[in-house]
């Protein structure tokens, strides 16, 4: 009985130590635990390879990005090869399913999500950025406790993360989809598989659902930090006379 | 706090055997997910429609019981946006002044006996996206929410409060902060409620509000009540209140609708009940209710103002009114003279929305569903994308797919299969009877026969062969006092003998030849308490005798699964009566059930699969105000009863099985939604994936499948396909790392020639079964750090890599059964193309699966297996695929000829500069593998009505002709076959000679010249590759390609 007791008295100190924390020392502890803060503020380019699984197929593919906003994906689909990238000012793309062989400004909508993308994750010098943060609670994700932080950016858009309280990482976010046939309706993203890369932690798979149901999966194959970057390829290609697709 | 961490390392590691004991919760069902197959063919009841101000595309529809759905396509298409909270909508309304922020007051205001309770009222700030719970929890029912137009934090809230019990939290609510705190401004008594609401145009100072004292027992109802109805009037913004009731009946009132004209404040229409013939009707006012004039009594003004109080005016033109009734009626001068609407339109019409835009363009919510006119009534079309069909019970046969039967409210009775080529669609729906449908049977052995009813005990037998229904309901012979059928009354199929069956009135009925004759095998089984037998006075001011008040009835019927000799038998008024020989002698046993009210009605009886002692039994109080889940179990044949119901169970009670398979595992439907347990009932979780907290009025297993397929009663009919890993849950599951469930083997099943056809997104289609071949494993933590993947294998070769599920509790990962589609050349002849698009079937075996977990390797199999009930001999189907995986062969052997000439003409047309000395032979071959190519592929045309044809296309044609027949290739195909082999032979030997003759050439004078030879894959490299070869390509594609191309873009954001 005495023991029963003990345990109890144990279990309930530590409840309240795990309640205890604040919304900056969770933070801290996911920088601490994924590599160190000085290594993420370090971190100036990124070369992320992987295969996306959609239907039964995979898809290989390959995002290079750079600060402060900068990126360049190709995937290759059915031996054609799509590229999306994003140069700080013009979100472009090359689609061949779209009927395109060279490189053309991506719908206004679109492009927006570009502009509104950092490299850097937001949990980065929050306050500075005019981001708030607020601890929600814990929550419950796939069967693991985790503590729900809302993050409130600058421009006032919500997103929701959620760290799991054993290991400090993020195994979910959730946002409103934005634009498309799919507007008003929450994204989950699931991340897991994380491993080091470097002394850093990355998680190597990323899972989307919308409405309860897979959207899209992905397996990362290979992580790769501050890599070399030719800053040219982030650049839109359209020569200057050309006439623009939907220049204002 | 390290050191505190580790000190308590081994304490938990004591303390985990009892951290992990088996206990059901909402992780554990991880990501099994229930499917909704609808119908939406007949739609069910909406309660209130919701258009946003100025964009008629944007419209919200609240149902009765079906929870709330938004379109933003002007009704093309539909998705439901409030699947965690109740799903009785009472009111949606739009901030005018913020059409963002929606509010929605849940709990029906049409106070049918079937209606569902709401939990208060909820906003949104966005749309529609997330919603917050604002207060009034305890009012139940909601009529309507008025938000001022200039301001969208000041809200007024017509409470109507509870139906079947006093209580306070009813009257008009105000707030000023957005529903932060709220103000009760109008108030009579715990008894009467604020049945409507209206708002001035000109000055929303200016307040009307319907007061409604009203009250529904479980064998009447009483419009009326006691006598505090009555019509008010604020101009302080709802500070203070008075009558207007001047030219009103001085009698006593009853509901009344409120309509003020949009556009002229002066004109308001109220709708009167009272007693006098005289009285009720339709009244105007021209001078903001100061004086009312009686303008109209038509049968649609006055009809069961309960369910049909409420009234709409033209916005821009304050002669124009409509009014929902049996059939909505529209009056273009004051009420003067009115005509029905369009007689297609489902009747019993609950809400009218007219669009300011275009005033002839209507909007009707009735009990079936939503209708839309362009000509102010004349012509309706239907909205076939709204599954909220509202099923009172469901049953299955054992076809091949199985069939799912069902009797749905003012819907009649239908059947579907439960699989269907392109999905179950409206169309699959056939129905069977009319009224109001309850249960619905197959025959257990005659395929043509169906049990089902309507109302009041409306029994008969139909015919699906020729149409037929023969009324085979038992009446009362001479002497034996009228027979008193439920509004829902209970038909029951032995389990024990497959030609006999139950009905129930206040007596058991038992029939062994399919209805034509019965035989009475009890007493009055109910309390007869001659009080609740006034029916035919049930409706207070307005009298409503539809059976639906019949009361002291038998309402669950349940012979044994061991034994046809012992019999249960509940009733609405409370009784629980169990016979142990077939009828002989009855016990009541409710006596013996704990904690249990009086009188509390006995909703769904399941005897124990395993033993005829045992049976459970639910219970259910709201109709006396008493939410509380009461769920029964016996061991010992009624003596003695425990209650399984946890304070995780939220919902009275309605339905209740057994698994035929595991003892322990227990499914639950409440009115908010399927509770399961795996532990016997020790503790239970709500099944949240895919399935609302909608009100489960019945469930049944198909024992085959292993299915569980739920009558909802709101959202149609929802299946959890397969059991099996719950099943299999147990203490030692639980507490393992990684557990692989065993599951059935998964049937290739021949998707079939038909298909779904361009309905539009107008039309709802219920998804069918998965077709994959599942790995299903139970995780005891959610897995975060390190590698997880599956890997699949057959006779040693990896076939596919799978991503893993990854959360704690069950885990579904999903194997296609089909080979990756053949790498192809390119085409732009669209059939060709389709033929390359599939792979063919995997072959039946049993498949190894290695899941890599970190360091740790788990393994298990899954086996395929062919369609047993599909008429091909295995002869035949060898056959069929011996010819497929020649032509899936041909197909990839030209992809790669295709490539490699490809690459040869690219590499020696990039060395003609470079190499001057080689240029002639480089010329000649880029010519010449060019030339082949054109012999290989045809590119030339517009892939639809120009198209040329090339041995690829050849091939292709025929590999998707071969491949799709399960059966016996014809002998045409097969002797094609050996034509087309002889000619991708004959394209494979010049490719050889290329190779090996102009190539070797070429390459050596390369060689000599030191330069790089011109190089290309092995065709094991080419396969490996995963890029897909040389593509397909086409503008059939662009649209899938588009698709594709969103998806990318989403997951590349998720990336980083």
């Amino acid at each position: 009985m005495l023991k029963r007791l003990f345990f109890l008295l144990i279990a309930v100190a530590t409840t309240v130590s795990v309640q205890a924390q604040t919304i900056d020392e969770i933070l801290a502890n996911y920088f601490e635990n994924t590599g160190g803060l000085e290594n993420w503020e370090n971190l100036k380019t990124t070369k992320v390879s992987g295969k996306m699984h959609m239907g039964g197929m995979d898809f290989p593919g390959t995002i290079i990005a750079a600060k402060p906003n900068k990126q360049y994906m190709t995937f290759s689909v059915q031996g054609k090869e799509l590229v999306q990238a994003y140069d700080g000012e013009t979100a472009w793309t090359i689609n061949p399913f779209m009927g395109a062989t060279e490189a053309q400004k991506m719908p206004e909508a679109e492009a927006k999500e570009f502009t509104e993308e950092e490299f850097d994750s937001p949990f980065i010098n929050y306050k500075d950025k005019g981001h708030t943060v607020e601890l929600v609670g814990t929550a419950e994700v796939e069967g693991a406790e985790t503590y729900e932080v809302k993050l409130t950016k600058k421009n006032g858009k919500v997103e929701y993360h959620y760290f799991e309280t054993e290991n400090a990482v993020p195994i979910m976010t959730k946002k409103v989809i934005e634009s498309g046939q799919m507007k008003g309706q929450e994204a989950e993203t699931y991340f897991s598989d994380y491993q080091e890369v470097d002394g850093m932690y990355f998680p190597f798979f990323i899972e989307t659902k919308i409405a309860g149901q897979s959207f899209n999966k992905i397996t990362v194959v290979s992580v790769e930090l501050n890599p070399e970057v030719d800053e040219a390829m982030f650049v839109y290609p359209k020569k200057e006379t050309a006439p623009a697709v939907d220049d204002k | 706090m390290k050191k505190a961490l580790l000190f308590l390392l081994p304490v938990l590691a004591f303390i985990s055997p009892n951290l992990f004991a088996q206990t059901t919760t909402n992780a554990l069902f991880g990501g099994m997910r229930a499917r909704q197959i609808g119908p939406a063919v007949m739609s069910g009841r909406i309660s209130s429609i919701a258009v946003e101000p100025g964009k008629a595309e944007v419209i919200y529809v609240g149902s009765a019981s079906g929870g709330l759905w938004k379109s933003v396509s002007g009704g093309a298409s539909f998705r439901p946006i409030f699947d965690d909270y109740s799903q009785s909508i009472g009111k949606v309304a739009i901030a005018p002044s913020a059409p963002e922020t929606v509010w929605v007051g849940t709990g029906e205001p049409w106070t049918r006996n079937s209606i569902s309770v709401g939990t208060g009222v909820y906003k949104s700030t966005n749309g529609g996206t997330s919603w917050k719970l604002m207060g009034l929890e305890n009012s139940e029912h909601i009529s309507d929410i008025i938000v001022h137009p200039e301001q969208p934090n000041t809200v007024y809230v017509a409470a109507q409060g509870h139906l079947w019990n006093a209580n306070e939290e009813r009257g008009v609510y105000k707030t000023t902060d957005g529903g932060e705190n709220w103000e009760r401004v109008l108030y009579i008594d715990e008894n009467t409620g604020a049945a409507d609401l209206d708002i001035d145009p000109d000055n929303p100072e200016i307040l009307y509000a319907a007061m409604w004292s009203h009250r529904r027992y479980p064998w009447s109802f009483d419009s009326g009540l006691n006598g505090k109805s009555g019509l008010y009037k604020s101009t302080d913004g709802g500070k203070n209140w008075k009558p207007i009731q001047e030219g009103l009946p001085k009698e006593m009132l009853g509901r009344m609708a409120i309509a003020v004209a949009p556009s002229n404040g002066q004109v308001i229409y109220v709708a009167v009940e009272c007693k006098s013939k005289d009285g009720k009707g339709l009244y105007l006012s021209t001078d903001q209710g100061a004086n009312w004039k009686k303008v109209n009594n038509d049968f649609n003004t006055t009809v069961r103002p309960f369910y049909f109080s409420n009234m709409v005016v033209d916005p821009l033109n304050d002669s124009i009114v409509m009014k929902c009734g049996l059939q909505a009626i529209i009056s273009e001068d004051r009420g003067d003279r009115f005509r029905q609407i369009d007689g297609t339109v489902h009747s019993d019409i609950h809400d009218i929305w007219i669009d300011p835009a275009n005033t002839k363009h209507v909007l009707v919510a009735t009990d079936g569903g939503m209708y839309e006119s362009f000509d102010r009534g004349f012509s309706f079309k239907m909205w076939m994308n709204l599954p909220v069909s509202q099923f009172y019970h469901v049953s299955v046969d054992n076809d091949q797919p199985f069939n799912v039967y069902g009797g749905l409210q003012d819907n009649g009775s239908w059947f579907a299969p439960s699989r269907k080529a392109g999905g179950i669609g409206n169309s699959d729906w056939k129905n069977t009877f009319g009224g109001d449908g309850f249960y619905s049977f197959r025959h257990p052995v005659e395929e043509d026969v169906v049990f089902c009813e309507y109302q009041g005990g409306n029994l008969v037998r139909y015919n699906k062969k020729t149409g037929q229904a023969k009324d085979i309901q038992p009446y009362p012979a001479d002497g034996e006092e009228k027979f008193r059928y439920n509004w829902n009354a209970p038909i029951h199929l032995s389990p024990t003998n497959p030609n006999r069956m139950y009905f129930g009135a206040q007596y058991l009925f038992v029939s062994e030849d399919m209805g034509d004759s019965w035989k009475r095998i009890s007493s009055d089984l109910t309390t007869d308490d001659s009080e609740k037998q006034k029916q035919h006075e049930s409706g207070g001011l307005s009298v409503d005798n539809s059976t639906a008040e019949n009361h002291c009835t038998v309402y669950s019927i349940a012979e044994s699964y061991q034994d046809g000799q012992t019999i249960w038998v509940g009733t609405d008024d409370g009784n629980l009566q169990v016979t142990m020989d077939a009828g002989k002698t009855w016990t009541n046993v409710v006596g013996n059930v704990p904690d249990l009210p009086l009188n509390t009605w006995v909703t769904f009886i399941e005897p124990g699969r395993f033993d005829r002692n045992t049976a459970f039994v639910t219970f259910d109080g709201h109709r006396t105000g008493d939410g509380k889940t009461y769920l029964y179990k016996t061991s010992d044949g009624g003596k003695s009863w425990k209650n399984l119901a946890t304070a995780a169970v939220e919902g009275y009670a309605l339905s209740v099985r057994q698994d035929p398979v595991n003892p322990d595992l227990l499914f639950l439907g409440t009115e908010f939604g399927l509770y399961i347990s795996v532990d016997g009932g020790s503790s239970w979780a709500r099944f949240e994936n895919n399935i609302p907290k909608v009100g489960v009025r019945d469930m049944v297993i198909q024992e085959r499948e292993g299915s569980l397929v739920l009558g909802t009663h709101g959202r149609g009919v929802i299946i959890l396909d397969d059991l099996t890993p719950l099943r299999q849950m147990s203490e030692e599951v639980a507490e393992s790392k990684v557990h692989f469930f065993e599951i059935q083997p998964t049937v290739l099943r021949d998707p079939g020639a038909g298909g779904s056809w361009f309905g539009g997104s107008g039309n709802f289609v219920g998804d069918n079964p998965s077709s994959n071949a599942q790995i299903v494993y139970y995780m005891g933590k959610r897995h975060t750090f390190g590698k997880m993947y599956i890997e699949v294998w057959k006779d040693g070769e990896l076939l596919k890599t799978l991503p893993a599920g990854k959360s704690a509790g069950i885990n579904i990962v999903n194997m296609p059964t089909a080979l990756e589609r053949p790498k192809a050349a390119p085409t732009n002849n669209r059939m060709a193309l389709f033929g390359s698009l599939f792979g063919p079937n995997l072959q039946a075996g049993k498949y190894d699966v290695k899941l890599v977990k970190g360091k740790d390797t788990f393994e298990t199999t899954f086996e395929l297996i062919n369609d047993p009930d599909a008429p091909y001999s295995k002869e035949d189907r060898v056959l069929q695929r011996a010819v497929t995986l020649r032509l899936y062969n041909m197909t990839e052997q030209l992809a790669y000829i295709y490539e490699v000439y490809s690459l040869l003409e690219n590499q020696a047309n990039a060395l003609i500069e470079k190499e001057p000395r080689v240029k002639k032979d480089l010329k000649q071959l880029a010519q010449k593998v060019k030339q082949e190519k054109n012999t290989i592929v045809s590119l030339d045309g517009d892939f639809y009505v120009d198209e040329g044809e090339m041995i690829r296309e050849r091939v292709s044609n025929l590999y998707r002709q071969v491949s799709s027949y399960p059966g016996r290739p014809s002998d045409s195909q097969v002797k094609r076959t050996d034509v087309l082999d002889r000619d991708v032979k004959a394209v494979q030997q010049r490719f050889d000679v290329i190779l090996a003759n102009d190539l070797m050439e070429i390459n050596k004078k390369l060689t000599k010249r030191e330069a790089k030879g011109i190089e290309y894959p092995t065709f094991e490299a080419f396969k490996a590759d995963d890029g897909g070869g040389s593509g397909t390509g086409g503008g059939q594609l662009l649209s899938k390609g588009s698709e594709l191309y969103r998806v990318l873009r989403c997951g590349e954001r998720m990336m980083r």
